[in-house]
């Protein structure tokens, strides 16, 4: 009964992505759509490495210029100097949102805003040069830990224009960039905020490249999910955001949805630390939570899959798809990460942006690097040179992670933005004098 | 209306001294001090409440936590340094995550609903808290294990004495409440959280927090992550044992302000 009380449209009004694929979501539609693959060997400005295995790196900034140059006008100029290479790609994709759903810093100072920002590597200290003096007894400035402090995304974007509402970083692994998007939904629904900054980013990290290279999980090629040869994941950074509003929110005040999370469910397996369950039993859970979320009758037109490449995961997600969906449907089940690389708990919200992306333009690309499906798979993902007419605007995009997390989001996508932009511009308070 | 979709079931607050419960030392034989602990005190506060035993997909954990295994963190980075490039121990790294901890709680308590695991350097209990209510009152689950766990690190510990020419109040410990869809009280009513965002010096020093309400207390200049769960606890815990009423607790501090507000079971009436 409260549930139905609660339950309002959430809807999306703003996005911003980075990626390996790209600078801005129109570079990476771009790159989705004809299935450009920038993964490389670990650019020298990012760390030091010998290893054979590629990556999907953005850009030795992290932040675009045209996002620093906004932040520089309106924000604190010493939270900006001290953040890190996550906070400064969260940024970048914050930025870009924010501008896509027509708001400014002044207009999010007037409400109570929600951050909710999944990362992995975000919240943890990677400083290998302090550790290593500290460890020998010296006593290295103490600046690292400062930028280590604020390398929580959520509270340093508040710090930084100046916002209140409730602030956190989901860190459930693989799948936070997910969990941020369906925990930010929950607060508006439940009314704790009037805007929601959601989604995740994670930048490379020399820490994590090697513990994955540690696990035997990454591919010395460009990934190839779902396929019969696969080996392994590239690991990618990046940033997707998302703002989000309560439909009638954002009704009143002109923003036109780009679509609505409909539908958010999470469970776990409780099978094992890192690997996922052989059936994908949390998936599956996952599943029916945020399809029994939606509160009615849809047709799926797509599955934007976690898809990361590895054996386990690939075997155990499309397990877990058929038991929902049985072995012969016909939706097309495709990964991002052939274009993108694992993003960690960025990759989440970045292929939440492609879900919806796909479900706008009514197609979708198979998945990249994946040429000859493995035929031992539960569903039959779409190979890369396929591509697919979508027989609806509803869609879902989701995530596994270690810990035995699983996130999914079901999405619909709104027709098209007119493109006459002026139409946006008469105000309520215009009516009365046209 | 009164919200009875909560019911703070079982408390408890364990340290290092807490031994690990004997039935999962087996599976914990390679976990470190950060899950430990988060599954003695789940492992306590689920004891405590005498529940009965509820559907696996019915079961949710939230965790909430500022550093997370931090000392895992440093062990994998020295496995790095001191191993090389692609020699990194995979279990290290593994359980360097932040949401290990809910991991090894989802597996060790069959808990096949949310498994959710919130970093905020602000008051990460009282997120967890927030969230795991709100999962009770959607009516996903019908019960929520809440735990906050802190280890630190002699590392941060150096740089925070180095910070603020004090050595900071922190010794590992976690917190757990288990929160059932129904009982007898008492029961969480709400929680609000306002955070604002702070420089990073006012989070590690938890400039001005304060704290006021019902039988809140903790020793002078005790601040760290966890002393909001602590005193809430004990506060509770001595409360249902003497008084009547509603608890309301709130919290100040330069990175924002919360309230949280309990019925005390007893007294409960519609």
């Amino acid at each position: 009964m409260i549930r139905d009380l609660n339950k309002k449209n959430v809807a999306i009004t703003g996005m911003g992505c980075i990626s390996g694929a790209g600078i801005g979501v129109a570079a990476n539609r771009q790159a989705l759509s004809h299935g450009i693959v920038r993964c490389g060997p670990v650019p020298e400005w990012l760390f030091d490495n010998s290893l054979p295995y590629p990556v999907f790196a953005t850009f030795a900034e992290g932040m675009t210029e045209a996002a620093r140059q906004q932040l520089a006008a309106h924000c604190s100029g010493s939270v900006l100097s001290r953040m890190s290479r996550t906070t400064l790609l969260a940024c970048s994709a914050v930025m870009e949102a924010v501008n896509d759903a027509g708001l400014t810093i002044t207009d999010l100072r007037s409400k109570r805003v929600g951050i909710a920002i999944g990362t992995t590597v975000g919240c943890t200290f990677h400083n290998e040069k302090y550790y290593m003096e500290w460890r020998h007894g010296l006593c290295p400035d103490t600046e690292p830990v400062t930028r280590y402090m604020a390398g929580n995304p959520a509270q340093t974007l508040h710090a930084l224009f100046r916002t209140e509402g409730p602030a956190v970083v989901v860190t459930n692994a693989c799948a936070s960039g997910t969990d941020a998007v369906g925990l930010a939904r929950q607060w508006l629904t439940a009314g704790m905020c009037d805007l929601a900054i959601a989604g995740g980013a994670d930048g490379l990290s020399r820490v994590a490249y090697n513990g994955f290279v540690g696990l035997m999980l990454t591919d010395r090629a460009a990934c190839r999910p779902f396929s019969r040869d696969r080996e392994g994941l590239n690991l990618g950074e990046g940033a997707g955001i998302m703002v989000l509003e309560c439909e009638e929110t954002a009704v009143a005040e002109q923003r036109d949805p780009l679509g609505w999370v409909r539908g958010y469910g999470t469970a776990a397996d409780g099978y094992h630390p890192t690997a996922p369950h052989p059936e994908g039993l949390g998936l599956q859970e996952a599943l029916r939570r945020a399809l029994i979320d939606v509160g009615g009758e849809i047709e799926i037109g797509l599955v934007n899959c976690h898809g990361t490449g590895t054996r386990a995961n690939d075997a155990a997600e499309t397990a877990g798809l058929c038991k929902i969906f049985g072995p012969d449907t016909s939706i097309p089940f495709v990964s991002t990460k052939g274009i993108t690389g694992h993003t960690l708990g960025a990759a989440g919200a970045i292929e939440a942006i492609f879900t919806l992306l796909a479900l706008r333009e009514g197609e979708t690309r198979g998945t990249a690097g994946c040429v000859e499906v493995d035929e031992k798979l539960g569903v039959s993902p779409l190979p890369e040179q396929r591509t697919r007419a979508l027989c609806s605007k509803w869609g879902i995009s989701e995530s596994l992670a270690f810990g035995g997390g699983n996130g999914v989001l079901v999405l619909e996508a709104a027709r098209k933005r007119s493109p006459a932009p002026q139409l946006r511009a008469i105000r309520a308070s215009d009516i009365g004098r046209l | 209306m009164i919200n009875r979709f909560c019911n703070i079931s079982g408390t408890a607050i364990v340290d290092r001294e807490t031994p690990v419960p004997e039935q999962f030392v087996r599976h914990l034989r390679r976990a470190d001090d950060f899950i430990n602990l988060a599954v003695s005190a789940t492992a306590r506060a689920l004891e405590l409440s005498g529940g009965t035993d509820v559907e696996p997909v019915k079961q949710g954990v939230f965790v909430g936590t500022a550093f997370g295994p931090l000392e895992t963190n440093f062990s994998s980075l020295g496995s790095l340094v001191d191993e090389g490039e692609g020699q990194m121990s995979p279990t290290l790294f593994s359980h360097s995550v932040l949401n290990s901890a809910a991991g090894y709680i989802s597996q060790l308590f069959n808990c096949h609903g949310p498994a959710l695991t919130i970093t905020s350097y602000g008051w990460p209990f009282l997120y967890a808290l927030q969230e795991a209510r709100q999962a009770l009152i959607n009516g996903g689950i019908s019960r929520a294990f809440v735990i906050g766990a802190e280890i630190y690190s002699a590392l941060l510990a150096d740089a925070y004495e180095r910070l603020f020419d004090s050595p900071p109040t922190w010794s590992p410990s976690a917190v757990a409440w288990v929160l059932d869809i129904q009982g007898n009280g008492p029961f969480l009513k709400e929680i609000r959280i306002t955070e604002r965002g702070a420089l990073p010096d006012n989070y590690l020093c938890r400039a001005n927090e304060t704290w006021h309400g019902s039988g809140l207390s903790a020793k002078k200049g005790h601040l760290n992550p966890l002393t909001h769960a602590e005193v809430m606890t004990r506060a509770l815990n001595k409360a249902t044992k003497h008084d009547q009423g509603e608890l309301v607790w709130s919290f100040n501090a330069s990175f924002g302000e919360a309230e949280v507000s309990v019925y005390l079971g007893r007294s409960f009436s519609e």
